[in-house]
């Protein structure tokens, strides 16, 4: 396995976490944070944390509105999220090949 | 990286599809309640005929029509509301029905009251549109018979224009259970047992 190819990867998106949010959003026109809590599986201070480093990269956009009197957080991928997640699959792609390479 | 790191990072992002699809499935309510409530309206209006009624026939259908209409739409704001996540499909799916809806009021509703044709051709003016939007929700949620719902739509409408016009109401409520009310329980069922999964 190539060093170079591993450190390719986008570390930020390198964690499972994360990772997990940017599969839901690239799926999603928006999802909230109840969702994403629920569906990936972790807390709420956990999952901010992780939301707040792809915000601060601008990987992803959130919003936050009432909706009566409850507060909704809307997170959606932007433009360089999308292009950030699909180099991060390409690459994934990449080193799957090579292992495959290594192997035969 | 090992082979076990891009496996997990692998299954992530298939599960994380799956739970994202599997949230967005449509409840189906939005067929029920309108189709029940249209196969009491074709079911009086016949029973109007029946009983030489027919002042009646015309009030009961733009009453009919506009309160099917508005319930369709009042559901629609209430799910959409609901949802924590909002796909691309779900979206165009909204738009679908929003433009099928328009297309019916201005050929099956506005031009009938204005005489364009007679009211008793409406069936067979919005079957095919109606069956416009079954089969593009179908494609895009891809679920098979939805698509195959819109089928039946278009071939009712077909059926309608060659048989005697006393008869068309039995196709008329024949495609409204078995095309309209029958995908939506089938959606509805679906979407309590996908929800239960995305809990678990």
């Amino acid at each position: 396995m190539k060093h170079e190819q591993i450190l390719k990867l986008d570390p930020l998106i390198h964690a499972p976490i994360r990772l997990a949010i940017l599969s839901i959003l690239i799926t999603a026109e928006n999802a909230n944070f109840t969702f994403l809590k629920e569906a990936i599986g972790t807390t709420d201070g956990n999952l901010s944390t992780h939301l707040t480093k792809l915000e601060e990269r601008g990987y992803i956009n959130i919003k936050k509105t009432f909706k009566g009197k409850k507060p909704q957080t809307m997170c959606t991928i932007t433009d360089k999220g999308k292009v950030a997640f699909q180099s991060y699959l390409a690459q994934l792609e990449r080193i799957v090949e090579m292992q495959k390479e290594n192997k035969s | 990286m090992n082979a076990n790191q891009i496996q997990q990072d692998i299954t992530i992002i298939k599960d994380m599809i799956a739970k994202t699809r599997r949230a967005t499935a449509q409840s189906g309510l939005i067929f029920v309640i309108p189709g029940i409530l249209l196969i009491v309206m074709v079911t009086a209006i016949k029973i109007f005929e029946y009983m030489r009624l027919s002042q009646l026939v015309i009030p009961t259908l733009i009453i009919s029509i506009t309160v099917v209409g508005i319930v369709s739409f009042i559901i629609g704001i209430t799910v959409t509301g609901k949802q924590k996540v909002v796909t691309y499909a779900n979206h165009i799916f909204g738009q679908i029905w929003i433009a099928c809806g328009i297309c019916c009021i201005i050929t099956g509703f506005l031009f009938p009251i204005f005489k364009m044709y007679n009211w008793n051709l409406i069936a067979l003016v919005c079957w095919p549109v109606i069956g416009i939007g079954f089969y593009l929700t179908g494609v895009i949620f891809e679920i098979k018979f939805v698509k195959w719902a819109g089928i039946v739509w278009w071939f009712a409408a077909l059926v309608m224009a060659f048989i005697p016009g006393q008869f068309r109401f039995i196709v008329v409520i024949l495609t409204i259970f078995f095309a309209y009310i029958l995908p939506g329980l089938i959606l509805n069922r679906k979407y309590k047992m996908w929800s239960q999964k995305n809990e678990a």
